[in-house]
């Protein structure tokens, strides 16, 4: 009670308060270029380029990492990579990283790139660090998508995702025949061609030539447009 | 003797074979001895065909002379042979050309071998024409620009500033467009001083420049004019269903009632007008497929959809401030009625972005954090209650002024909408393990709004 009644004699008094522009994450344009988004769903700024020549971006609650073709940089500076884009797997400071193009797996971690050995089959679409573990989303066979460890135990399967795949905490968005599929929502969108994870919060979408945000919080699922950039 | 006789008469038969017409277009007239070529306005020329025939019964070999200041004549290599009973094609023609070099009678003597015309005429100055109005006051008489299948009317008047009565003998309009005169018949009498005055109508049936004449007697004037292509009837802006609010995507569409009668291209631009004076803009309000405020459209003939920027709609953000946004039309092309719209965004209260954040998390404090918009930019008052784990409120609500930190914000942030993220503090004496959940009320004019009950994590 004695603590209550403490508490209660501080609100009144030294309440801190403090304001500032909310970010949705940080978006990868049509130009290569990441720049922040700024607002609140349906309602965004796009704030001035921050780094261009990348193919590949993510961000986590933490920290970002940018893929240009032969690099990954982060705040803490550049390291070399094999060549093309990245897919990032957010595990507290570090984070798992993809190469597609070489088929390999490497851990980046405070600025530093190690290699890890891998021998995942068919074509990753995504990764995730999950309880300590990795896990993959494969396409295998050209068709079905598997959700798999490193290991090559299966974890899922998505029987209808005919697009890319991004794997979410708890979760996993998918495109579908004309739609994006999270959890149990579905949201029409037709011709997407690649995810983007832009914040904890928000993953872009690019589709049809247009870039787009799907809040991934769930119950709050929702889609909208990015503003365009000229080109 | 009667060889003698048949010699005597051979030019009197000679004679009698030539018959003289005067030609105009299709129509032959007989010329007797004279031929007038009437008043000629000064410095022209007044032309005149004859036509000679051969109507005895052997070939006549022919001379022309022609004698006389003023006249001169063209005609085939002489002597000219016409045969006998000669066609059309036979004869021989001749154009007798007239210019009076001053206001006077002048006259000559034209000879045919022994057929004799006197040609007469006299100089006169010509008529003055000037246009009163709807057209320009020198030549070329412009009508101006003229809506396709629209007439145009030019008035014009024709003085004679000659001491003597004139005749104009004709006033001919020609060229695609052009009709008249209007209000004069020819031929006509101007006695000395007067004037009369008649109009041309230009109705251009195309969107082109047109060119065409207006002839006065001899002088002929040039006339002009450019058709404009019909107007564009007032695009009707639609958008889609859905009571107007701030952070919306919208879909706007833009139709034509009818068709466009004409092919049309221009842009659709937006502005926007807070209804606060916090701000004087929002830049989250813009069209999204290009990040701006205006964007392409375009227009086929016959089409009652317009494409904007290439697609049947264009989105655009509400932003998140309270106002008016006014989409405009504009276009190279003739427009007809208002091309403005409106689309008018009411002040709400506070729009939660996302559930707010209670945190315990950080030791010694309370972090709570709301992200959202307030479009009206009057947000002045945090009120927190806070709640036990049993659910059990602990005190009264306790209220937070937070008026200047918004408005420091805001002077901050200038026209980047009224999107927040506010984090409150408080500090805890103790543990704060008996806290479980709070709920914050935002007061401001347009009416509160409440997070609901937080969990504390």
């Amino acid at each position: 009670m004695k603590i209550i009644v403490a508490f209660a004699i501080c609100t009144g008094t030294w309440a801190q308060t403090g304001v500032d522009r909310p970010q949705l994450g940080k978006m990868l344009d049509a130009n290569g270029a990441v720049r922040t988004v700024y607002g609140i769903a349906a309602s965004v700024m796009l704030g001035d380029v921050e780094m261009s020549g990348v193919i590949s971006s993510a961000c986590s609650k933490a920290f970002c990492l940018a893929k240009t073709e032969t690099s990954i940089v982060s705040a803490m500076g550049s390291v070399d990579t094999p060549a093309g884009p990245a897919m990032f797997a957010f595990d507290g400071d570090s984070a798992f990283v993809w190469f597609p193009r070489s088929r390999q797996l490497a851990k980046w971690h405070d600025g530093v790139l190690d290699v890890l050995d891998s021998s995942i089959e068919g074509e990753v679409l995504s990764i995730r660090a999950s309880a300590g573990s990795l896990e993959f989303a494969v396409r295998r066979f050209k068709k079905d998508v598997w959700i798999v460890k490193l290991d090559g135990g299966g974890v899922g399967f998505l029987p209808h995702s005919t697009g890319p795949v991004m794997l979410i905490p708890g979760g996993v968005v998918y495109a579908a025949k004309g739609e994006i599929a999270i959890r149990d929502v579905r949201l029409p969108l037709e011709e997407v061609t690649a995810f983007h994870q832009m914040s904890v919060n928000y993953l872009q979408v690019r589709a049809g030539g247009l870039d787009y945000s799907l809040r991934i919080d769930s119950g709050r699922e929702t889609l909208f447009q990015l503003p365009g950039v000229s080109q | 003797m009667k060889a003698l006789l048949l010699i005597a008469l051979l030019p009197l038969a000679a004679k009698a074979q030539l018959t003289i017409y005067a030609v105009n277009g299709t129509t032959e007239t007989s010329v007797n001895s004279s031929y007038s070529f009437g008043q000629v306005p000064l410095n022209t020329t007044s032309d005149a065909h004859f036509r000679i025939y051969n109507i005895g019964s052997a070939p006549v070999s022919v001379n022309v002379t022609l004698g006389g200041a003023g006249f001169t004549f063209d005609s085939p290599l002489l002597p000219f042979v016409i045969l006998a009973y000669s066609a059309v094609s036979q004869t021989l023609n001749i154009t007798v050309h007239f210019a009076a070099a001053s206001t006077a009678g002048y006259s000559a003597s034209l000879q045919i071998n022994s057929l004799s015309v006197i040609l007469l005429g006299s100089g006169v100055s010509a008529p003055t024409l000037s246009s009163v109005s709807g057209c320009s006051t020198g030549t070329p008489f412009n009508f101006g620009s003229v809506r396709a299948g629209s007439s145009a009317t030019c008035t014009f008047v024709l003085q004679n500033l000659n001491p003597q009565t004139i005749t104009v003998s004709s006033i001919v309009i020609n060229g695609l467009g052009f009709t008249g005169p209007y209000g004069v018949t020819a031929p006509l009498t101007l006695q000395a001083g007067t004037s009369v005055s008649f109009s041309v109508n230009f109705t251009p049936p195309g969107a082109i420049l047109y060119t065409g004449t207006l002839v006065v007697g001899t002088q002929s004037y040039a006339l002009r004019g450019t058709g404009q292509p019909p107007p564009l009837p007032t695009p009707s802006l639609q958008f889609d269903l859905g009571a107007n609010a701030s952070a919306q995507q919208r879909v706007l569409t833009m139709t034509i009632p009818g068709g466009s009668p004409v092919a049309a291209t221009g842009y659709v631009n937006l502005a926007f007008k807070p209804s606060t004076a916090v701000v004087a803009d929002d830049s989250a309000i813009v069209f999204l497929a290009n990040g701006s405020r205006t964007i392409p459209f375009s227009v086929s003939v016959g089409a009652t959809h317009a494409l904007l920027n290439g697609l049947g709609s264009a989105a655009f953000q509400t932003g998140t401030t309270a106002g008016t946004v006014t989409f405009t039309v504009t276009t190279a092309a003739a427009m007809t009625g208002d091309p403005t719209t409106p689309f008018v965004i009411f002040g709400a209260p506070v729009m939660l972005d996302s559930p707010p954040n209670a945190s315990k998390a950080r030791l010694g404090w309370l972090d709570i954090t709301i992200v959202g918009a307030d479009n009206t930019y009057t947000t002045s008052l945090l009120s927190f209650s806070f709640f036990d784990t049993a659910g059990n409120a602990i005190s009264s609500a306790v209220n937070v002024d937070v008026a200047l930190m918004f408005k420091t914000y805001y002077a901050t942030v200038k026209a980047g909408g009224s999107s927040f993220r506010a984090l409150v503090s408080f500090p805890v004496t103790g543990s704060a393990a008996a806290i479980g959940s709070v709920t914050v009320t935002m007061t401001k004019a347009a009416g509160p709004a409440s997070t609901g009950r937080l969990t504390f994590q």
